[in-house]
C-alpha cells in the first residue's frame, strides 16, 4: 500500500488505470514526468487521516521538491468505453506536504459528485470509487493540448491535434478555440486551422494556477510549427508502439522545445443510439 | 518531417505603409507565384479606370500578396484629380454610364474575348517544340495580363447598380436585403453554370438512352466525360461543345494554380446530371407575386425609385460574373493548359516532380526550367504547393500595417459623389462577408463535434450557477463548458458552444452520450436568443435559428 514510484506502477486494480497507463510509459521511455502512484488503499488511508499514510506522503513530497501535478487515477477510468474525461479532478501547480494533501483530498472527493456519480449511472460503471492518485512534477508547459489518433467525428484514421498556448486545461476545458491540425499517420499535414485562444491558463508562482488573457498579437497565431508536429507525430508512433495502434488520446505539453506525454487512454467510442 | 513544411511559422509584413486588409473572399488559398505575379498590376490599372470613369474618390484597391495570401490597401485619389472626379460622378447615374460599358462588353469585349480564347485554344501545346511552347506560353501570359485588366475595367458597371440597390433598400426598410438580392436571381445564368451548350448537351442526353445510361453508370467521371464525347453525332458534338466552353476554365478561382473544370470531371458530370434532370431552370424566374410582395414593403413614394434600380441591377447582374468568365477565369485556364504541357515535359525528364507544380514558380523560373539553365529545384516547387494546399486565410492575419481609420465622413459631399461612394461601400462591404449562405443570420456556424441533428429549444446559460433552469431536451448554449456542466449533459438534446474545440472534455463526453455537439461558435451566446427552437447539426457544425 505504500506509493511507488510511477515507473513501478504495474497493477491497474491497485493504482488505476492513468498510473498504469504512465507506468508503462515510462517504462517503455516515452517522455512522461516523473511522479509517483498512490494505491486506491493509500488513498483512502488518506482521506481517513490515517497517521501512518500522512507520515509516508510527507515523505514522497520531500522527494518531490518544485511544483507538482496531482491527477485522479481510479480503477475503471480511461476505459474504451467510458473516458470519464473531466470528471475527476486533476489539481496542478502544487508544493509541499499541505498543499498536496488538500489536493490529493480533492480528487478523492470528486469521484464523489453528483457530477461524477450522474456520468457512472449513464455509462454503467461500478458505483463504487476506487480512487487512485497520481503525483507529478508539473510541466510548465508553453503550449500543450490533446491528440486524437483517430478522428473522433468521422472515425478516419489520422492524426487530429488541437493546440492552446500554455497549460493544456485551456484545450481540454474548453475555455478557447484551439488551433487545430489533422496529419496522415506519415505525419503529412492534410488541414489546419488557426483557433482563437484569447486566454491562457497558467501557473501562480505561489501555486495553482489562473486564467490569463493572451497577448493579441497571439491570440489567431498557430502555437505549433512543423518541428513540434513532427515532435508530436513521433511520439504517436512510439505509443502505438507501446501500446498497439488502437485509437489513442493523448494529452501532451512542449517546455520550450522539449515534448512531454501527460496522460494517454483510449478513445471511446459513440455509444450508438 | 525534417525537410520543411507548410506549417513553419510564416512572418507576415505589411507590404507598404497604411493599413492592408485580407482578400478572403476572392482568394480563400494562397495563390501560385506565377498569379501572384500577374494579378497585381491588372486590378489596379483596370480599378484606376474605374475610378476615373465613375469619379471615384479612391484611385484603386492596391493588390499585393504576402505569402500568397491577398491583401490590399486602398489608394486615395489625388487632390489634383478631384475636381475631374466631380465631374465623372455627375454623370454617372443620369447617364447610367454602367449601361454604355455592358453595350461596349457585349458588342466588343465578349466577342473578341471569345475569339482569343478560341484561338489559343485551337493549339495543341503537346505537340509544340520546346521553342514554341515557350513562345506559346508567353503569348498565353500576356493574354491572361490582359484579361486581368479587363476583368476589373468592368468593375463598376458590375457592382455600382446593385450596390446603389442595397444602400437605397438598406435605407428605405429593415428588411432583410438578402430577400431583395434573390429578385435578381436568374438574371444571370453563367453563374449558375448554366451555358446555351449544356441545355443542348442535356436536351441530347434525355432523348438517348445510350447516353442516360452512360451517364447513371458508375464509371468515374472523366471516363463518362469520354465516353459521352466519343459518341457519333450530334450527342458527342454536344459534349464536345460543352466541354469546349467550360472545360478550360478555373474552376472555382482566379488563380491559375487552381484546377480548370477538366481536371475535376466528377463536377462537371454532376453539372450534367442536374441538367438533365431538370427539364428548364424554372428557378430562373422570379414571381411578379415575390416581387410585389417585397416592394410593398418599400414606403410608396420610393416605390418608382425602387423599381427603376431593380431594372438596372436584373439588366447588370450578368456582367458581374461574365467579366470573369470570359475573361481571367477563362484565359487563366488557357494559361494553365499550357503550363500543364510544358511541366509535364520537364516532370518527364525528372526536373519536376508534378506537371502542376510549374505554376509554383514565377515566370524568370519558368524560363530558367524550361531552358534547362537552372530555377528551383523539384522539392522546393513541391515544398511550395505542399505550403498552398494546406493553408487557407485562416492562417493569415486578416490585417496587416497600421489599424484600419474609419472611412472619410460623406457629408459636404456632392451628393452624387456621395453616392456613388456609398454605392462601391455598400457592395465592397457585402462581398466580404463572403458567400449569400454566411450572411443568413439564421446560421451560427462552429465545429461539429459529435455527430447528429437534434432541434429543441435553446438554453443561454451564463455559468453554472444558471444550470437549474435547464430542462430536459433543451439545447444548452453556452461560452465554455467548464467540467461542472457534466452534470447536465445527460438532460441535454443538444450542446453549442462559443468555444471549444473537437477534442475538449465536454465535447468527448458529448460523443459518449451521443449528443449533438457545436463547439467554437465564438459567438453562439450574442446570437441565439434564450427560448429560441434551434436547429443544431453536430455533423456540418451549424445551428440554424427556427423561431422564437
Amino acid at each position: 500500500m505504500t506509493p511507488v514510484p510511477l515507473s513501478q506502477a504495474r497493477d491497474e486494480q491497485v493504482y488505476g488505470g492513468k498510473a498504469t497507463q504512465l507506468g508503462a510509459a515510462i517504462r517503455a521511455g516515452l517522455p512522461v514526468p516523473e511522479g509517483f502512484a498512490l494505491g486506491t488503499a493509500f488513498v483512502d488511508a488518506i482521506a481517513s487521516g490515517a497517521s501512518g499514510a500522512l507520515s509516508e506522503l510527507e515523505r514522497i513530497c520531500a522527494r518531490m521538491p518544485g511544483h507538482v501535478a496531482v491527477r485522479s487515477s481510479a480503477i475503471g477510468e480511461d476505459s474504451a468505453g467510458a473516458s470519464f474525461a473531466g470528471q475527476h479532478a486533476t489539481v496542478l501547480n502544487v508544493a509541499g506536504t499541505e498543499a498536496v494533501l488538500a489536493a490529493v483530498l480533492v480528487v478523492w472527493q470528486s469521484a464523489r459528485t453528483d457530477s461524477a456519480k450522474a456520468y457512472r449511472e449513464r455509462v454503467g460503471a461500478d458505483m463504487a470509487v476506487n480512487m487512485g492518485v497520481v503525483i507529478q512534477r508539473l510541466v510548465g508547459a508553453d503550449v500543450a493540448g490533446v491528440l486524437f489518433t483517430c478522428n473522433p467525428v468521422t472515425g478516419q484514421n489520422e492524426l487530429v491535434v488541437e493546440a492552446a498556448w500554455g497549460l493544456g486545461e485551456a484545450v481540454v476545458q474548453g475555455l478557447v478555440i484551439p488551433d487545430s491540425y489533422r496529419m496522415d499517420r506519415a505525419g503529412l499535414l492534410l488541414d489546419s486551422r488557426a483557433g482563437f485562444k484569447d486566454v491562457r491558463v497558467q501557473r501562480l508562482p505561489e501555486g495553482r494556477t489562473c486564467t490569463k488573457a493572451v497577448a493579441a498579437h497571439l491570440v489567431e497565431c498557430p502555437c505549433l510549427d512543423a518541428q513540434k508536429l513532427a515532435a508530436l507525430r513521433d511520439l504517436v508512433a512510439r505509443c502505438d508502439d507501446v501500446f498497439g495502434a488502437g485509437p489513442h488520446d493523448i494529452e501532451w505539453a512542449f517546455e520550450g522545445e522539449t515534448l512531454f506525454l501527460l496522460q494517454l487512454r483510449p478513445v471511446t467510442r459513440s455509444r450508438g443510439t | 518531417m525534417n525537410s520543411p513544411t507548410p506549417s513553419d511559422r510564416l512572418e507576415f509584413e505589411a507590404p507598404g505603409p497604411g493599413s492592408w486588409s485580407i482578400d478572403a473572399a476572392h482568394f480563400p488559398r494562397p495563390v501560385s507565384r506565377f498569379q501572384a505575379e500577374i494579378h497585381p498590376d491588372g486590378i489596379n490599372a483596370g480599378f484606376l479606370e474605374c475610378a476615373r470613369r465613375y469619379g471615384l474618390l479612391i484611385n484603386t484597391l492596391d493588390y499585393r500578396f504576402v505569402n500568397g495570401f491577398a491583401y490590399s490597401t486602398v489608394v486615395p485619389a489625388p487632390d489634383a484629380e478631384i475636381p475631374a472626379r466631380f465631374e465623372a460622378a455627375e454623370g454617372v447615374f443620369r447617364n447610367r454610364i454602367w449601361r454604355e460599358d455592358l453595350a461596349h462588353w457585349d458588342r466588343d469585349v465578349k466577342p473578341a474575348s471569345i475569339r482569343i480564347h478560341q484561338e489559343l485554344l485551337a493549339v495543341d501545346p503537346g505537340v509544340l517544340s520546346d521553342d514554341d511552347l515557350m513562345s506559346y506560353l508567353v503569348r498565353c501570359r500576356d493574354n491572361l495580363k490582359r484579361m486581368v485588366h479587363q476583368h476589373h475595367r468592368f468593375n463598376l458597371a458590375a457592382i455600382l447598380p446593385v450596390g446603389d440597390f442595397m444602400a437605397h433598400v438598406g435605407a428605405w426598410t429593415n428588411q432583410p436585403i438578402g430577400a431583395f438580392l434573390a429578385l435578381t436571381r436568374g438574371a444571370a445564368p453563367e453563374s449558375a453554370g448554366i451555358f446555351p451548350e449544356i441545355d443542348r448537351l442535356a436536351a441530347e442526353i434525355r432523348n438517348n438512352q445510350a447516353a442516360r445510361k452512360i451517364l447513371g453508370s458508375g464509371t468515374d467521371g472523366a471516363g463518362i466525360l469520354a465516353q459521352l464525347c466519343n459518341e457519333a453525332g450530334a450527342l458527342g458534338d454536344a459534349a464536345k461543345a460543352y466541354l469546349g466552353v467550360v472545360g478550360d476554365r478555373l474552376l472555382n478561382s482566379l488563380d491559375t494554380g487552381e484546377p480548370s473544370a477538366i481536371e475535376v470531371p466528377d463536377v462537371l458530370v454532376s453539372r450534367i446530371r442536374l441538367a438533365v434532370d431538370q427539364a428548364a431552370h424554372q428557378d430562373g424566374v422570379v414571381s411578379e407575386a415575390e416581387v410585389s410582395g417585397l416592394r410593398a414593403k418599400i414606403p410608396t413614394e420610393h416605390r418608382a425609385l425602387f423599381d427603376e434600380l431593380l431594372g438596372e441591377v436584373r439588366l447588370m447582374s450578368r456582367l458581374r460574373d461574365e467579366r470573369g468568365f470570359y475573361s481571367d477565369v477563362w484565359a487563366g485556364g488557357v494559361m494553365r493548359r499550357a503550363l500543364l504541357a510544358a511541366g509535364a515535359r520537364l516532370a518527364a525528364e525528372g526536373r519536376i516532380n508534378d506537371a502542376a507544380h510549374l505554376v509554383e514558380a514565377d515566370f524568370d523560373e519558368i524560363q530558367a526550367l524550361f531552358s534547362r539553365t537552372g530555377g528551383p529545384g523539384a522539392a522546393d516547387l513541391a515544398a511550395r504547393a505542399r505550403f498552398r494546399k494546406t493553408h487557407r486565410v485562416e492562417n493569415a492575419p486578416a490585417e496587416l500595417g497600421d489599424a484600419a481609420s474609419p472611412p472619410p465622413p460623406m457629408d459636404g459631399l456632392p451628393p452624387h459623389v456621395a453616392r456613388v461612394m456609398m454605392a462601391l461601400g455598400t457592395a465592397v462591404g457585402s462581398l466580404g462577408a463572403g458567400p449569400p449562405i454566411d450572411r443568413d443570420p439564421a446560421i451560427v456556424r462552429g465545429i461539429g463535434a459529435s455527430p447528429g441533428t437534434y432541434s429543441g429549444v435553446a438554453r443561454v446559460i451564463d455559468g453554472p450557477d444558471d444550470l437549474r433552469r435547464l430542462r430536459t431536451g433543451d439545447v444548452l448554449v453556452t461560452a465554455a463548458t467548464s467540467d461542472s456542466f457534466n452534470i447536465v449533459l445527460p438532460l441535454l438534446g443538444a450542446i453549442v458552444t462559443n468555444a471549444g474545440g473537437l477534442l475538449s472534455h465536454a465535447a468527448i463526453v458529448g460523443r459518449e452520450y451521443c449528443i449533438p455537439s457545436v463547439v467554437g461558435t465564438r459567438n453562439a451566446t450574442a446570437l441565439i436568443a434564450d427560448g429560441t427552437r434551434v436547429t443544431v447539426d453536430g455533423t456540418t457544425g451549424e445551428v440554424r435559428i427556427d423561431a422564437a
